[in-house]
C-alpha cells in the first residue's frame, strides 16, 4: 500500500487502478466499519451498565444480540416474505423482543445485577441453541450463520459504513443530550426520583437507544462479543469524572478495540491462510483482559446476606422425593427404550423381536442419564463451593474448558481414543476449575465478579473452539455434532465407567455432607469450627471436575442441566444436603434421558442432539424460574392455597437474593 | 454433665483470678500490602473474664478479633492461646477450644435452628463420626439455655435479629469452647435485643466460665457488662482495665478524641457516657 494509492482511492477511485479501487470499497469501509461499530458497542454497554447500574450489563450478556441475530436467522429463513421490512427492522425487533424479556425479568427483581445478568444470558442460551436447531435443519441456506455469526468485517462498498456511523452519530447525539439523566440513573432510583425524574420512562428510552445500536450493528456485521462488556469496565477502572467522559471514553476506545482486533484477525487470516472473523478476537483478547482488571480490583458490590422473613417451619419433601424421582426416572428411562417413532408412526420395541436396535439404544439412553446425573451432581458441587446458587459448570467455564481441550487434542492429533479425550477433557475442566476458584477465593464476596470471570473465561475458550473449527475441515462435522450434545458416539463400556464414576462421586458427597454443609455457611465461618475448607474446596472441585468432563464426552458443553437440576432439586422441597444430592442426580438424569428421548423422536426422520434439546429446555426454563415473583411480595401470594402453605414452609428458595433491593420491600421483623 | 469433656481443656478458673491469661500476644501485629492495620503490640487477655474491645471505626477491633480466630495470620509477632503458639492448633483442635462468630453471619437461609445449633458439633466429632447421645444433650441444652428450645424446628429467617444472633449463640455453646470470640454481636440489634444478648453471654460466661471477647462500639453497654476493657486506637492499645478506670471523661475523651462526659443517675444504675 502506497501513499498514491491512499491518495487516488481515497475519495474516487480512477477505474483502471485496480489497488486504488480495492482501497475504495473493501479497505477503508472496513476500516470506517470497525471503529464505527466498535464505538457502537462501547457507547451501548456503557450506557446498559449505567442506567442499569449492573457491571455486568451489556449487548451480548443481556441477550440482546442473540435476540438480533435469532431474529435475523428468520428473517433469511423466510426469504421473500421477510422482504417487506429491511434487515436493520427485523434484527431491531427481535433485539427488543430479547431486551423487553430480559427488562421485565430484571423489574420484577429490582434489576439486581447479577440476576439481570443471567436472564439475559439464559435467554441467549436459548436462542443460540434455538439458533443451532434451526442451521442444523437448512445448513445450506444458513451455513453462513456460523461465520457471520462471529463478527466478520469484511466489506465490499460504503453501505455498511454509512448505515452504522449514521445510526451511531444520531446515538451518540441523544445519549450526550440525556447524559444529566444517565448520571441520575447511575446514582439511584429513589434519588433520581426524588429530584424528579421519572426514572422509569428515563431508562426505557435510553435503554430503547443502547438497542437499537446493537441492533444495528449485529445486522450489520453479526454478534461481536465482549467489547459492549470489557470496554465500559475498562473505562469504569480508570474512573471518569463524568458521565460523557465514561460515555465518549467507551466508545472511543471501543472503536480501538475493534479495530484492532480487525487487523489483528486480518494479519493472521493472511499469515494462517484461513479465516479469522474479528469478533473471536475480540472475545480472545477482551476476556483475559477483562479476567485480569477484575483479579485487580474490587468491586464495591457486597452482597447481603439474605434475609426473608416468614413464620413457620420447613416441610421438607422427606424421604419420600428420592422414591418418587426414582420411579419417575425408571418411567422416562423405559419411555426412552422401548419407545420409537418411525415414518408410520409410534412403535413400541420388542427387545426380544429387534435385539440389535435394543442395543443400539441402551448405550445412548445409558449415556444421556448417567452424563445427565453427572453434570447436575457436578453443578450441585459448584454452587456448594462457590457459595452461590446461579454458578454451575456451564456458566463457570469448566465445561468449555473441558470443551476446549477436547476440540484441541482432536485436531491437533488426530483421531485420538475417547479415553484418550476424556483425559484431555478432565485436564481442560480442571485447569478452568483453578482459574475460577482462584478468583471466587480473591473475590469471596462479590459473587458478580466471579460470574463475570467465570463467564469471561466461558467465552474466550469458546471463541478459541469457534475459530478452530471453522478452518478445521472434515474432522469440524463430527466435532459440531459431539458439540451440539449427541449422544449417538457413545459405547456400553463407556456408560459403564461413567456409571461407576457417578456412583463413587455420590457415594463420596453422601459420606462429606457435613462437610459441604459447613462450606454452605462461608469460608470464615466453617474454618471456626474446624473444617480445612481449602482442602474440602478443592477436594470438591477436583470432583466436579471430572464429573464435569466425563458428562461433557457424551453431551457437549451447552446443555444447561448443571445449572438447572440443583434448582429444580430445591423446587420440589429438597432441602438437606442428602435429600438435595439425590433430587439433583435423579433430575438431572430425568431431564437428560428426556431430552434426548424428544430429541430422537420429536423430529422423525431427523434426530435433534439430546444436549441441544436439553439445552432448549434447560434455558427456557430455567427463564421462567428467573422471572417468578422474589418471595415476600405480593404476587405471590395469590397464587394457590399451596403457594400460601410454601410461604411457610420458606418461599421461593430457587434462588438466592443477591441484591439489598429485594430485602427492603419485606416486612422484617427486628 | 455434659460439658464435662473440656473442662480439661480450660484454664483453670483459680489461674483466672490471679490473672492468667488466656491469649498472650507477642510483638503481634498485621498489615496489608504494606498499610499497617494493626501495630505491633504485646497484650494479655485475662481469662475468665468478660473483655470488650472498644475503639472508634478502623481502630482495628475486628482485626485483632480475627487475628484471635486465627481468621488472619500475623503478619509478625506471635499469638499464644492457653501457652500454646496459635500456629500449633490443629483445625478441629482450635474449634474445640475457640468459638468465633463474624459480625455479620450467614444468612443460613434454608436451614433450621436445630441445624444451625448442630454444626457446633462439628469440631468433635467431624465429618464421619456417628452423633451419640452427648452431641444430642449438648445440642438441646445450648438451646435451652439461649432460651430457643421451643424453636428448634423454625426456619432461620423466620426468626427476629435478635432470635437469629442466639440460635448462632447456640450453635457455639455446643461447640463447648473455653473462649467466645464475637465480633459486634449487639450491632444490628435495637436496644431490647442488645440487652438481651448481653445479659445472656453475661450469664452464660459464669455458668460455663467462658472468657469472651468481644469488640462492642456502645461504651455504656460494654461498661455495664463487661468486666475487663482494652481500647485501641488507630491499631494500638492505649488503655487495658476496669469499667471503673475507663469510665472517666478524660480515659474516654483520650480514645475517641472527643469530649466525652459520664453520669451516673443512681448509685445502683448504670453509667450514662455522652459526648459533649
Amino acid at each position: 500500500m502506497t501513499a498514491s494509492v491512499v491518495r487516488l482511492g481515497l475519495f474516487d477511485p480512477p477505474n483502471d487502478v485496480f489497488a486504488a479501487v480495492m482501497f475504495h470499497y473493501a479497505t477503508l469501509p472496513r476500516i470506517i466499519v470497525a471503529l464505527v461499530a466498535g464505538a457502537s458497542l462501547g457507547l451501548a454497554g456503557a450506557v446498559m451498565q449505567s442506567v442499569l447500574r449492573n457491571p455486568l450489563a451489556s449487548p451480548t450478556t443481556l441477550g440482546v444480540a442473540s435476540g438480533a441475530q435469532f431474529a435475523l436467522a428468520l428473517a433469511a429463513l423466510a426469504g421473500p416474505a421477510a422482504a417487506f421490512l429491511p434487515r436493520e427492522a427485523w434484527s431491531f425487533l427481535g433485539a427488543l423482543a430479547a431486551a423487553g424479556l430480559v427488562y421485565v425479568v430484571g423489574k420484577r427483581h429490582q434489576f439486581d445485577p447479577a440476576r439481570l445478568a443471567l436472564g439475559g444470558m439464559a435467554i441467549s442460551l436459548f436462542l443460540s441453541a434455538a439458533a443451532a436447531a434451526l442451521v442444523l435443519f437448512n445448513e445450506q441456506r444458513l451455513a453462513f450463520l456460523f461465520l457471520w455469526g462471529s463478527g466478520h468485517l469484511a466489506q465490499s462498498d460504503w453501505t455498511s459504513a454509512t448505515v452504522i456511523a449514521s445510526i451511531l452519530a444520531a446515538a451518540l447525539a441523544a445519549m450526550l443530550m440525556s447524559s444529566r439523566a444517565i448520571g441520575l440513573l447511575a446514582v439511584g432510583d429513589q434519588i433520581a426520583g426524588s429530584v424528579g425524574l421519572r426514572a422509569e420512562t428515563a431508562r426505557i428510552l435510553i435503554l430503547l437507544v443502547a438497542v437499537a445500536l446493537t441492533a444495528c450493528v449485529v445486522s450489520r456485521i453479526g454478534v461481536v462479543g465482549f467489547v459492549g462488556l470489557a470496554i465500559p469496565a475498562i473505562v469504569r477502572l480508570c474512573r471518569p469524572r463524568s458521565v460523557v467522559a465514561t460515555l465518549l471514553a467507551s466508545a472511543g476506545l471501543g472503536a480501538l478495540a475493534l479495530f484492532t482486533a480487525d487487523a489483528l484477525a486480518q494479519l493472521l487470516s493472511t499469515m494462517s491462510g484461513r479465516l479469522v472473523p474479528a469478533g473471536a478476537l475480540t472475545a480472545l483478547f477482551g476476556a483475559p483482559v477483562l479476567f485480569l482488571l477484575l483479579a485487580r480490583t474490587s468491586l464495591a458490590s457486597r452482597p447481603n446476606p439474605a434475609t426473608r422473613s416468614f413464620a413457620g417451619t420447613f416441610a421438607d419433601a422427606g424421604k419420600s422425593l428420592p422414591v418418587g424421582l426414582a420411579a419417575a426416572l425408571v418411567l422416562v428411562a423405559a419411555a426412552a427404550l422401548f419407545v420409537g417413532r418411525t415414518g408410520a408412526g409410534w412403535e413400541i420395541l420388542d427387545p426380544a423381536a429387534d435385539g440389535a436396535l435394543f442395543l443400539a439404544r441402551l448405550p445412548r439412553v445409558l449415556g444421556a442419564l448417567l452424563a445427565g446425573g453427572a453434570i447436575a451432581l457436578s453443578g450441585l458441587l459448584v454452587q456448594k463451593i462457590v457459595g452461590n446458587e446461579l454458578a454451575s459448570p456451564e456458566l463457570l467455564g469448566i465445561s468449555n474448558g473441558a470443551a476446549a481441550a477436547i476440540v484441541f487434542a482432536a485436531l491437533a492429533f488426530g483421531v485420538l481414543s475417547r479415553g484418550a479425550l476424556l483425559l484431555c477433557g478432565f485436564a481442560g475442566a480442571s485447569l478452568a476449575t483453578l482459574l475460577v476458584l482462584w478468583f471466587a477465593r480473591r473475590h469471596r464476596d462479590q459473587i458478580a465478579a466471579v460470574l463475570l470471570a467465570g463467564i469471561a473465561l466461558g467465552v474466550f475458550l469458546d471463541s478459541i473452539v469457534r475459530i478452530a473449527l471453522a478452518n478445521a475441515s472434515m474432522q469440524a462435522t463430527a466435532l459440531l455434532t459431539w458439540m451440539s450434545g449427541s449422544t449417538v458416539l457413545v459405547s456400553l463400556p463407556e456408560t459403564l465407567a461413567l456409571g461407576l464414576l457417578l456412583a463413587v462421586a455420590v457415594a463420596i458427597v453422601l459420606g462429606f455432607c457435613r462437610a459441604l454443609t459447613l462450606l454452605d455457611l462461608g469460608a470464615e465461618l466453617s474454618r471456626a469450627l474446624g473444617l480445612r475448607g481449602r482442602v474440602a474446596q478443592t477436594l470438591g472441585l477436583v470432583l466436579a471436575a471430572l464429573l464435569a468432563s466425563a458428562a461433557t464426552m457424551v453431551i457437549g458443553p451447552l446443555s444447561f442441566v448443571g445449572l438447572i437440576a440443583p434448582h429444580l432439586a430445591r423446587l420440589v422441597r429438597a432441602r438437606r444436603l442428602v435429600e438435595q444430592t439425590l433430587a439433583t442426580v435423579l433430575i438431572g438424569a430425568i431431564v437428560m434421558t428426556l431430552s434426548d428421548w424428544i430429541g430422537r423422536v420429536g423430529l422423525t426422520p431427523w434426530q435433534v442432539p439430546g444436549g441441544l434439546v436439553a439445552g432448549l429446555l434447560g434455558s427456557l426454563g430455567f427463564i421462567l424460574l428467573i422471572g417468578r415473583k422474589p418471595a415476600g411480595e405480593p404476587g405471590q401470594r395469590r397464587w394457590s392455597p399451596r403457594l400460601r402453605r410454601a410461604k411457610a414452609t420458606g418461599p421461593d428458595r430457587s434462588l438466592p437474593h443477591l441484591g439489598h433491593h429485594a430485602i427492603r420491600k419485606q416486612g422484617h421483623r427486628t | 454433665m455434659a460439658f464435662a469433656p473440656i473442662l480439661d481443656a480450660r484454664v483453670p478458673v483459680a489461674s483466672a483470678a490471679a490473672g492468667a491469661a488466656s491469649f498472650q500476644l507477642k510483638n503481634a501485629g498485621y498489615a496489608v500490602a504494606g498499610t499497617r492495620i494493626l501495630a505491633p503490640l504485646d497484650l494479655a487477655i485475662p481469662a475468665g473474664r468478660f473483655v470488650a474491645l472498644i475503639g472508634h471505626n478502623g481502630s482495628g477491633k475486628s482485626t485483632l478479633l480475627s487475628l484471635l480466630a486465627r481468621q488472619l495470620v500475623p503478619s509478625e509477632g506471635e499469638i499464644a492461646f492457653a501457652g500454646k503458639s496459635l500456629v500449633s492448633y490443629g483445625q478441629r483442635d482450635f474449634a474445640r477450644r475457640i468459638g468465633w462468630l463474624p459480625q455479620q453471619p450467614p444468612a443460613a437461609a434454608n436451614m433450621t435452628v436445630a441445624e444451625v445449633a448442630k454444626l457446633g458439633r462439628y469440631p468433635w466429632r467431624g465429618a464421619f463420626m456417628r452423633h451419640g447421645e452427648d452431641d444430642r444433650r449438648a445440642v438441646a441444652e445450648a438451646l435451652t439455655k439461649v432460651g430457643l428450645a421451643g424453636m428448634s424446628e423454625r426456619a432461620m429467617t423466620s426468626l427476629s435479629g435478635g432470635e437469629r444472633q442466639r440460635a448462632w449463640l447456640a450453635m457455639l455453646l455446643a461447640q463447648q469452647p473455653a473462649c467466645l470470640l464475637l465480633d459486634e454481636p449487639t450491632a444490628a440489634l435495637d436496644m431490647k435485643h442488645q440487652l438481651e444478648v448481653l445479659k445472656l453471654l453475661q450469664r452464660l460466661r459464669g455458668e460455663h466460665e467462658l472468657t469472651i471477647v468481644m469488640a462492642i462500639h456502645d461504651i455504656g453497654m460494654a461498661i455495664r457488662f463487661c468486666d475487663h476493657l482494652v481500647a485501641l486506637k488507630a491499631g494500638r492499645p492505649i488503655f487495658a482495665g476496669s469499667p471503673e478506670a475507663l469510665a472517666k471523661p478524660d480515659v474516654l475523651s483520650g480514645i475517641y478524641d472527643l469530649p466525652i462526659g459520664t453520669v451516673r443517675p443512681s448509685e445502683a444504675g448504670p453509667t450514662v457516657v455522652y459526648p459533649l
